[in-house]
């Protein structure tokens, strides 16, 4: 009796077996745009010295300055001279995103939209977790998709 | 018979005076003509950028020195600098007098400015004699810059062109008072002068003494050939006069200034006092010292016999003789004689004028111009142009590829690219190890196989299908036979001749294996490949081989800086520049070349090479690097050698500057150098030698990190020994997760695998009841 039940249950088996092999579980795990702190991460043995979630050193006095000098130069229209004002305090410090942004919006204020879609999106990839920046890039971007849109 | 004698003077007078008119008129035409069009063919000048010195500002103390040196600053030996163009150090502090200098979008007068460097850093950066102590506070102090070289005009004459009210007043009247003392009042030709002078010559029976005006002098260099005839007399008197109905005193004077010769260095004429205040004393003429005027002012009667380098007994002489007409005019107290008189001549080194210091770059320049200009125009209309040139990186650039070809094979040579990461502007460029003469310049020129250099593509591409690929993928790195189009097989090996097994995608290209890179690159497909390396900057000639995924691709250091700084930049291209803009000598602008920027990869693909790329230089190929450059400094960068070690590369960047090394031989022969024992030694000399910030790359916004174990590649917790954060693009990254028996505590020790693991997952369902039993 026992040996005729047998061959019955081998194909629930081997369904459960094979089941068994499966992926493992699959469970919400947690992501984040930061990598986790005090983590070695991928191509090192150590945590970085420099996490991109540190926040920002300050800003030094003469980009502080050079990007006052540049706003004003926008409120004046005078989008080109804050581009020029802005290209130098780049020298500085490249990896500013306010300077890109604001260079973004020089351009976006000549109407060169393709230009302003970029400089926007380069600020974006600097702007860490400034999400008010990266709300402002955004603006400009979609203004700008417009502007490419009506040539 | 006398009337006909009559009608034959007449009609000979009418001839002689309408003869005379068309003579005069001659002269007339061509006076208006010359003067109305450009008066003079004027060298363009080339300036590097100017240095901006800043509160913060990382500067080396020595190549400061040096570049103040490039730029004509002379070191003054007493407490405070006392004119521009001078500087004085007493240990860490410095003060500078600035010269008055035109950038084009500013002009700045003289003017002092004071600092420290302390330990590499600017510190304290003052502007003395400000009325208020927040008006001294400078926020940034604009130097002029190096001239790092001109393009002559084919006559060879160099000038600096200066307005009249830009001279010190005491110079043109100096001049006035010893070359002609009745400028003012005469018409061009002074007759009592005439008279003076052949009275004198008569009495002393040869020409002594000549009486030719400043405006006969001017008509004489700048119209009429040098030959002593007495028609040149005529003619170089009857141009005088043109000139003197046609132009005020001022235009004549100005004109005359600006074009008499003044000497002579090699095989360039030196004219007008701009060049030669600039060339004798190395300062503009507005801060010329009456003694110094003198010098300028008695080198008008002979250039060559007072030339106070070669014979400075006889300029001295000539400069006091000067200097008493001087006082004895009025035009210089008696005090200030006797200072001047007791004051050596003052006269600066000679500078290595008509050579470049910095002459590939020169190469770099020209060539961009000539895309634009004409050969004859960049001689002769005065331009002014302004580039990228930092000499502060390119002295680093050249001390660090000399410290490596140093003692080496003398076949052996170099090329080095280095720009800015932010804007991409050439800084430096190094084309080959003679410096100072212009040669074949590798930088542009030498195209040389690049070989691994062209992986980071190759996983760029694969990166760009997030679907498909993550830096986790396992790729095959077993033997590879990849059929060319011609039939012929191709087998590549491995750099240690051995096969890998399955190794992640990372692991791949930090360890730069060959078979696993080209069978990726195969699945890919080369056109795929081709298309990445076009939007990084290059654009492949020809059909593409398979060869190329292991970089047969020939390509020179610049375009190699052009293809890496797209991956520096996140994706963004960015033209190199190395030019920032053109002026003409009025101060127009004729072009500028603003920076320009298109997004042309995925920030996100770009984001997980850059990781790798700083993973080769941590634990990889390039990991020598740390011999020059600190850890915490999270360069990236990749090695590049090809067959038979005839080609080293090294392409790397920080979060400030990015540079390309190449070092082989012209011949093409083996150098015997890897991409690690030789371009990165060199990329290591010159990045250490400069002031960089550390890359820090920031993550853009389709970016997500997950606490991986590396042994599964599945997703864990992060407390899990062994667990490593990895980036993904949103959504590409496992979902499978691994669960650890034990963790780290706070301190990084493991826990007790005996203790119980609070997070485990209890299994829901008898399939996970399962699934833990088998």
């Amino acid at each position: 009796m026992q040996l005729i039940r047998f061959p019955r249950l081998v194909p629930v088996l081997a369904v459960l077996f094979i089941c068994s092999c499966a992926k493992p579980p699959l469970r919400p795990v947690s992501r984040t745009h930061l990598p986790p702190e005090n983590l070695p991460q991928v191509g090192s043995t150590r945590p970085p010295a420099a996490s991109p979630s540190a926040p920002r050193p300050a800003r030094p006095a003469v980009v502080d300055a050079m990007i006052s000098k540049a706003e004003q130069q926008l409120k004046q229209d005078r989008p080109e001279a804050a581009f020029r004002t802005l290209e130098r305090a780049l020298a500085v410090d490249g990896r500013d995103p306010l300077i890109w942004h604001l260079m973004a919006k020089a351009r976006l204020n000549q109407g060169q939209y393709a230009q302003a879609k970029s400089l926007a999106g380069k600020s974006n990839t600097l702007a860490g977790d400034d999400g008010d920046l990266r709300e402002k890039n955004r603006r400009i971007i979609s203004q700008a998709k417009e502007g490419l849109s009506r040539i | 018979m006398k009337r006909l004698l009559r009608f034959i003077l007449v009609l000979g007078v009418a001839a002689a005076g309408a003869a005379g008119f068309i003579y005069y008129n001659h002269f007339d035409t061509l006076v208006q003509t010359r003067f109305q069009g450009r008066l003079w063919e004027l060298p363009a000048r080339v300036y590097a950028r100017p240095m901006e010195v800043y509160e913060g500002m990382h500067l080396d103390s020595g190549r400061f020195e040096k570049e103040l040196a490039l730029m004509g600053y002379r070191r003054a030996a007493g407490e405070k600098p006392e004119a521009p163009g001078t500087y004085q150090r007493t240990g860490s502090l410095f003060r500078l007098y600035l010269r008055a200098f035109d950038f084009g979008d500013e002009k700045c007068d003289p003017r002092r400015i004071r600092f420290r460097i302390k330990e590499g850093v600017v510190d304290g950066l003052q502007r003395p004699g400000k009325l208020s102590a927040a008006d001294s506070h400078a926020d940034l102090a604009r130097l002029d810059p190096v001239v790092i070289g001109s393009f002559y005009p084919d006559s060879k004459e160099d000038r600096i062109l200066v307005d009249l009210d830009a001279f010190p007043p005491l110079l043109a009247k100096a001049i006035v008072a010893v070359e002609d003392r009745n400028f003012y009042t005469h018409h061009g030709i002074d007759p009592k002068s005439v008279l003076r002078a052949v009275a004198v010559n008569l009495k002393k029976g040869r020409l002594t003494q000549g009486a030719s005006t400043l405006t006969q002098q001017l008509a004489r260099n700048f119209f009429l050939t040098r030959e002593k005839t007495l028609t040149r007399k005529v003619n170089e008197a009857v141009t005088a006069l043109a000139l003197e109905r046609r132009f005020s005193k001022e235009d004549i004077l100005e004109a005359y200034m600006n074009e008499v010769y003044l000497g002579q260095d090699g095989r360039l004429a030196i004219h007008g006092f701009g060049l030669a205040s600039q060339f004798y004393f190395g300062k503009s003429p507005q801060s010329l010292q009456p003694r110094e005027i003198a010098l300028l002012v008695g080198l008008l009667k002979g250039p060559s016999a007072y030339h106070p380098r070669r014979h400075p007994k006889a300029a001295r002489a000539r400069r006091d003789v000067v200097l008493h007409v001087m006082a004895g005019q009025g035009l210089i107290s008696d005090k200030i004689l006797k200072k001047a008189l007791a004051a050596p001549l003052g006269v600066v080194e000679k500078e290595a004028r008509g050579h470049s210091p910095f002459p590939y770059y020169l190469d770099l320049v020209k060539r961009r111009l000539m895309t634009e200009y004409h050969e004859a125009d960049l001689k002769t209309m005065g331009l002014r142009i302004f580039t990228a040139l930092d000499p502060q990186v390119q002295l680093a650039a050249e001390a660090g590829t000399a410290g490596f070809l140093k003692g080496r094979n003398r076949h052996l040579d170099a090329g080095v690219v280095v720009t800015s990461l932010a804007t991409n502007e050439i800084q430096a460029l190094v084309g080959g190890k003679d410096f100072r003469y212009k040669g074949f310049n590798r930088a542009l020129d030498a195209r040389r196989p690049i070989g691994s250099l062209v992986k980071p593509a190759i996983y760029l591409t694969a990166l760009l299908q997030p679907e498909a690929y993550t830096m986790l993928t396992p790729l095959d790195d077993g033997a590879v036979a990849v059929e060319n189009p011609d039939g012929s097989i191709w087998r590549p090996q491995n750099f240690d001749r051995q096969f890998h097994g399955q190794v992640r995608l990372y692991r791949a290209l930090v360890n730069s294996y060959n078979t696993s890179a080209v069978r990726l690159g195969m699945a890919l497909g080369l056109d795929r490949i081709g298309a990445t390396l076009e939007k990084m900057g290059y654009t492949p000639r020809g059909t593409l081989l398979p060869s190329m995924l292991l970089g047969s691709l020939e390509m020179s250091p610049m375009q190699v800086a052009q293809l890496y700084h797209c991956l520096a930049a996140g994706g963004f291209y960015i033209p190199a520049k190395s030019i920032r803009a053109v002026y003409t000598p009025r101060g127009q602008a004729l072009s500028r070349y603003p920076l320009s920027i298109d997004q042309r990869l995925d920030p996100g693909a770009v984001f997980l090479v850059s990781k790798i790329l700083q993973a080769v230089v941590d634990q990889g190929s390039g990991r020598s690097l740390e011999k020059w450059m600190p850890k915490s400094m999270g360069t990236a960068g990749k090695t590049g050698t090809t067959n038979d070690l005839r080609d080293s590369w090294f392409a790397g960047f920080t979060g400030s500057r990015l540079a390309v090394a190449w070092t082989g031989r012209d011949d093409n022969k083996p150098a015997g150098l890897t991409g690690a024992s030789g371009a990165l030694q060199i990329f290591g000399r010159v990045m250490s030698r400069v002031s960089n910030t550390p890359l820090v790359l920031s993550a853009p916004e389709n970016i997500e990190w997950a606490a991986v174990d590396m042994v599964s590649g599945m997703v864990t917790d992060p407390d899990c020994p062994g667990a490593v954060a990895v980036p993904f693009i949103k959504g590409s990254g496992p979902v499978q997760y691994r669960p650890c028996s034990y963790r780290r505590t706070a301190g990084g020790q493991r826990r007790s695998p005996s203790r119980p693991v609070p997070e485990k997952v209890k299994p829901k369902y008898l399939i996970d009841w399962l699934k833990e039993i088998f």
